[in-house]
């Protein structure tokens, strides 16, 4: 009866309420192995989310790294009990195992956590509509190159520093001169490819003013390692928008262009 | 026709089957084709890529061990992680299976021999010359530099000038002959060359396990090598199927690169499942539980595996839904995963378990491959994605999938059957000290990597700064690399000891139940004096006398006929006994063939593309050779096998291997075709910078005569294998000129078709037309060859109304050919209309 | 394929479906945000492209069904313990395998962000 006692235990964590399931996921982590080894702090360390998309998916690791180490207990104890302690389960009927171990097992911790991440990769591609400014990233080896347009139509640029306003989520419209990269700050947001010939959206928003490290995350060549960035996070918008106003204007290469089709 | 007398003393059967299998000495060795020689060539071969792809991970975990490290520059970095993947996953993974598979299937079926012994042979010659072009180019300092999964366009011609991605497209593509090739020996050997009454529900698991993996093979390497060649004829003719200001797309290069790349991952982890499922019961000491669930999920896991591709392609910029079915089956691949784990624990538990070396690595391979897996869940799951893609956190859990499910069940799978290679088992072990130092240097190197990633460390980068906070972890992953090399290093001296000084035990040192230790050990060239009835799972275990009547010539086949190799051949789900299957012998054929295909890569390589034409002509020329000597000029009806049965030989038992050999190859060129149509929709659907310029005006004349020519090449195909003609060589004849004439006329079309391609070097529209263009003419091309040769047959009197496979495989090629011709009509009309403003 | 090879052939049957349901759903998806049917609205809110994915969906459960009821009509009437039993059983649990899988992707459809 192994198999079916430890599901439903584990069917009850997965089905406790989000703050339980976290609480009881942070105490586990302490305990674990790597933990000694970890401060999660780090200028590019995704477990020190600094806005609301890298704080989400955080706290989805670190409740599936809980899960996980249950799981993998299990399998261990089980090991363990057949060549120490065989007798505890000789008597459970193979049906048993294929059915509660290989079948139940998973599925019940799959489909509460497939339900969960679909709920949240919804949320987080909604919230990339709704930025209230537009800033075009274009990647090139090896720099990024952000461009701002005004009101008032001029557009200036500033190269591998992105400026934008505390709170205020950004969205960005990525692509690529070259060769494919992706672009990554850890600590705001998950990361995004910039593709030549295509356009893809980002939304970035960081919590309070500072300033976040970012890099190219796809490998684009021997100077792959260099191509990285600051993201400014400015404490109002009229700071932001003077240093936006002091910046040179952008040249055409600089411009998001497709071709054609988005 | 000499009689076929069993023999009856072991000693005489022994030397009279040992005169027709046996593998000449000296240089005769080069025409080996036997699986057990074949099969231990691919092992040991692959082991030494190991060594190789060892070493490079040496060198970049010894750059990586501090900040700011300066021992390799980035550009020997980029070469040496681009190889250290491509080693590991082409030259090292996959041909160990091919030569574990080789080794042990026909032993396990209680066969003599796989069905295409020179084919094992040639595709062992192309792995090997293939993986020679990437290893002297890295020598040379030219190794490809952009990763093992080559992404466009920083693999094209503006980005990577030199010849370093040439290197990997044309090695890889030349090494991917042997998966293929093996792909189709083992699911024809599986279904037709087993012991008589192994049906479908008595084969050993891991003959099942092989089945579900070649068909894997079949299916997955055709996208990888249609995106090869494709970004190959981009680099050297400038056509842009990858090139987005040519309406290209850098995206295709993903789809059609992780098409194959998922599967890939399965593709090596069942048959290591299947090696877990064979050993385990044996150490458990009882049968397996859940063998029909075991099978089904295999069988769903590589149906799930074809499903996931898109999921190394998150980050990408993909529609949500989209990327959530991808998410989805994903994670569903974690259920039949877990059947099997859990099927493998319930036996222990039923059985009365033994910590035996090679269990000791089973254990080892269970903590790191669930890890591996829980690890692979959260990977699927798309926002947690977005944060570790390309990250030190996917490092880390492939690593432990690969390892944990392929290298510790082969190593365990070393020490299991080393005793069947060398007929010794070890005096000392350095086993347990040897696998306590790979696992522990495993874990820590690679447990902590997760953490590296998680704090941000993106893969494939050189160099780092100390202010990351990454510092002691990578020291700590430099530290257990080392360890795990130098457990690696003992593991060898261990292996070496035991096949050196080892003792020699007997038969069957392990009480296994499969009948491949019912052969001697090492195993003679014929594996078995005699053949065996099989009507359990686990034949040892139900008949321990099995062994030695066998060697007495008491199964079927006790004795050689006509000096010529034989084995039995079955009904595919029943295994009722079907016909005697006669092989090859030792030949430089297969070399040769080889040796040729080699030219026509080197020169593709060097541009030469005359030569590369000349080395084509040979190789479809040399591989024609191999037909010489085989088949009969008279019917000769059913033989005797033994125990007072007769049955026909396979050219004349209306179902012999060959014929289902060309039906799954045609699977693989399906998968090809389909590719390359998916490929050329997906650039007119979806690719920057569409409509083209220019649209190809079709002239009805030109493609209505290629269909005609198509259609018509098919039916008199098939009108030649009739029953009212097939007996008639005068109208064979007449319906085989028929099918070469049709042949020629379809492809004088295609090739006017051709001319009519707008400007292929500035639109991927003209591009893809012509692509697929070259792909049916190439078809119909080697049609009119086979037409040709059937008529040779024909005429030199190969073939009647029971021996009819020669037409059977031409008809076969000559209706798939049609086939593909009218849906690439079909194709480039629509192309046409979608493409039109 | 003789009948006796049925069995082993409908073992691939089942996922072939799946495979096949999967794939035209991607495709579908793709194509459809192509050429925006997203935007074209079928009866009330329904988006012509979600009900060409729904319609997918039920045409490949469809044939699912009818395909589980076939293996266990041969089960039935296959001799218990004979290798061809085996087959149908296990195309049986297969087709019963591949319903499940289509049912767990299934579970992405109703997401509003189908092209973006």
């Amino acid at each position: 009866m192994k198999g079916s006692v430890g599901s439903k235990r584990l069917g009850a964590t997965w089905g406790t309420t989000w703050k339980r399931a976290k609480r009881f996921a942070r105490a586990f982590a302490a305990c674990a192995l790597l933990t000694p080894l970890i401060a999660c702090a780090g200028p590019l360390s995704t477990l020190e989310p600094a806005g609301p998309a890298a704080r989400s998916i955080a706290a989805l690791w670190w409740v599936m790294l809980a899960g996980a180490t249950l799981l993998l207990g299990l399998v261990i104890c089980l090991l363990a009990l057949a060549f120490l302690r065989p007798a505890v389960a000789r008597g459970v009927p193979p049906a048993l195992w294929i059915v509660g171990g290989g079948l139940a097992l998973p599925a019940l911790v799959l489909t509460p956590l497939m339900v969960y991440a679909l709920a949240s990769g919804e949320n987080l591609f909604q919230a990339r509509a709704e930025g209230r400014t537009e800033v075009d990233v274009l990647a090139r080896q090896w720099e990024w190159v952000f461009t701002y347009r005004s009101a008032d139509g001029t557009v200036r640029r500033s190269n591998n520093v992105l400026h934008l306003t505390a709170g205020q989520p950004v969205l960005l419209r990525i692509t690529s001169a070259d060769v494919i990269h992706s672009f990554w700050v850890p600590r705001l947001a998950g990361k995004i490819d910039a593709t030549p010939g295509h356009v893809t959206m980002l939304r970035l928003n960081a919590d309070v003013p500072g300033r976040y490290r970012g890099v190219c995350a796809e490998f684009c060549g021997i100077a792959h390692r260099d191509m990285q960035m600051t993201v400014e996070a400015h404490g109002s918008e009229d700071e932001t928008g003077r240093v936006i106003d002091g910046l040179p204007p952008a040249m055409p290469e600089d411009l998001v262009d497709a071709g054609g089709r988005p | 026709m000499s009689e076929a007398v069993p023999i009856q003393d072991p000693i005489r059967l022994h030397k009279a089957l040992d005169a027709v299998w046996r593998t000449p000495p000296g240089v005769g060795r080069l025409s080996a084709v036997n699986h057990t020689i074949v099969g231990r060539r691919f092992i040991v071969t692959a082991f030494v890529f190991f060594g190789i792809g060892g070493l490079l991970a040496m060198l970049i975990r010894a750059q990586l061990a501090t900040p700011r490290g300066v021992f390799l520059g980035p550009e020997i970095y980029n070469q040496v992680f681009t190889m250290h993947g491509t080693v590991m996953m082409f030259l090292f993974a996959i041909p160990l299976i091919e030569g574990v598979t080789f080794y042990l299937l026909p032993k396990m079926l209680g066969a003599r021999d796989m069905a295409f012994p020179r084919l094992s042979a040639y595709g062992y010659w192309c792995y090997l010359f293939g993986g020679a072009i990437l290893i002297v180019g890295m020598v040379l300092g030219v190794a490809p530099n952009a990763g093992w999964f080559m992404y466009t366009p920083l693999t094209s011609r503006p980005f990577t000038p030199g010849i370093n991605s040439d290197l990997w497209l044309i090695g890889v593509t030349f090494v991917e002959i042997s998966a293929l090739s093996a792909a189709v020996e083992i699911i024809v050997s599986v279904l037709k060359l087993r012991a008589p009454g192994m049906s479908l529900d008595k084969m050993p698991l891991f003959a099942w396990y092989m089945l579900v993996t070649a068909f894997m093979m079949l299916f997955g390497f055709p996208p990888l090598i249609v995106g090869s060649v494709l970004l190959e004829v981009e680099r050297a003719f400038g056509l842009p199927f990858f090139d987005p200001n040519r309406g290209g797309d850098p995206i295709l290069w993903q789809h059609l690169f992780w098409l194959f790349g998922h599967p890939e991952v399965y593709i090596i982890f069942l048959p290591a499942a299947g090696v877990v499922s064979t050993i385990l019961p044996v150490f458990a000491r009882r049968e397996i539980i859940g063998y029909l669930a075991i099978v089904v999920s295999i069988v769903a896991l590589a149906f799930l595996s074809f499903g996931l591709w898109v999921h190394h392609m998150f980050t990408v910029g993909i529609p949500h839904l989209a990327l959530a079915f991808f998410s989805a089956a994903s994670t569903a691949v974690a259920i039949p995963t877990a059947v099997q784990i859990f099927a493998w624990i319930g036996t222990l538990f039923a059985g009365r378990p033994q910590l035996r070396l090679p269990m000791l690595y089973i254990l080892g391979f269970f903590f790191i491959f669930v890890t591996g897996g829980l690890t692979g869940v959260m990977v699927a799951i798309v926002p947690f994605n977005w944060q570790v893609h390309d990250t030190h956190f996917v490092v880390a859990h492939l690593h432990y999938v690969l390892v944990g499910g392929f290298v510790f069940p082969m190593l365990a799978a070393t020490h299991y059957w080393l005793p069947h290679f060398t007929g010794r088992v070890p005096r000392v072990s350095l086993g347990v000290a040897a696998f306590w130092l790979i696992f522990v240097g495993f874990n820590l190197t690679f447990l902590i990597m997760h953490a590296t990633g998680l704090l941000g460390m993106t893969r494939r980068i050189y160099t780092y700064d100390p202010a990351n906070g990454w510092e002691w972890l990578n020291l700590v992953s430099s530290i257990g690399s080392f360890v795990m090399a130098i457990g690696l290093a003992l593991f060898t001296v261990d292996v070496a000891l035991q096949i050196r000084f080892g003792r020699r035990p007997g038969r069957n040192p392990w009480r296994a139940g499969t009948l491949e230790w019912a052969t001697g050990t090492p195993p003679p060239s014929y594996n078995f004096a005699s053949i065996p009835v099989v009507d359990t799972r686990s034949p040892l275990k139900q008949s321990t006398g099995l062994a030695v009547a066998l060697a007495q010539g008491r199964g079927y086949l006790g004795f050689v006929r006509d000096g010529r190799l034989e084995t039995l051949g079955v009904e595919v789900t029943s295994g009722q006994v079907e016909q005697v299957v006669r092989l090859p012998g030792p030949t430089y054929l297969p070399l040769v063939s080889a040796v040729a295909t080699a030219v026509f890569f080197l020169a593709v390589l060097f541009q030469v593309y005359v030569v590369a034409v000349i080395g084509f002509v040979a190789t479809i020329g040399t591989l024609l050779l191999w037909t010489r000597g085989h088949g009969d000029h008279a019917d000769r009806g059913a033989m005797p096998i033994g125990h007072g049965k007769y049955v026909p030989s396979h050219g004349e038992s209306g179902s012999s291997p060959s014929q289902w050999a060309m039906w799954i190859a045609l699977f693989g060129d399906a998968t090809a075709f389909g590719s390359l149509a998916f490929g050329s929709l997906y650039l007119a659907i979806v690719a920057p910078n569409w409509p083209p310029p220019q649209l190809a005006q079709w002239n009805l004349l030109l493609s209505g005569s290629a269909a005609a020519g198509l259609v018509l090449a098919a039916i008199a195909a098939g009108r030649s294998v009739s029953p009212t003609v097939l007996p008639h060589a005068a109208k064979r004849k007449r319906w085989l000129f028929v099918t070469a004439g049709a042949h020629s006329m379809a492809l004088a079309a295609l090739v006017g078709m051709a001319f009519g391609v707008p400007a292929p070097t500035e639109h991927a529209y003209g591009a893809a037309a012509l692509v697929v263009l070259c792909y049916v003419a190439l078809h119909v091309a080697l049609g009119a060859v086979f037409a040709l040769y059937g008529l040779w047959r024909s005429r030199r009197g190969f073939v009647s109304l029971v021996r009819s496979s020669d037409l059977m495989i031409g008809r076969a090629w000559h209706a798939f050919t049609a086939a593909i011709g009218v849906v690439t009509l079909l194709l480039l009309h629509a192309m046409s209309w979608t493409a039109s403003p | 394929m003789t009948s006796k090879q049925q069995g082993f052939l409908f073992m691939a049957l089942g996922f072939g479906i799946w495979i096949a349901g999967f794939s035209l759903l991607y495709a579908v998806q793709a194509t459809g945000c192509e050429f925006a049917w997203q935007q074209v609205r079928l009866l009330g809110s329904i988006s012509s492209l979600h009900a060409a994915l729904y319609g997918l969906f039920a045409a490949h459960m469809a044939g699912l069904l009818w395909l589980l009821a076939h293996c266990r009509r041969k089960l039935a009437t296959t001799e218990n313990g004979t290798s061809d039993a085996f087959l149908w059983r296990a195309s049986a649990c297969l087709t019963l395998a591949a319903i499940a899988a289509l049912v767990w992707i299934g579970m992405a459809l109703p997401l509003p962000s189908v092209c973006r």
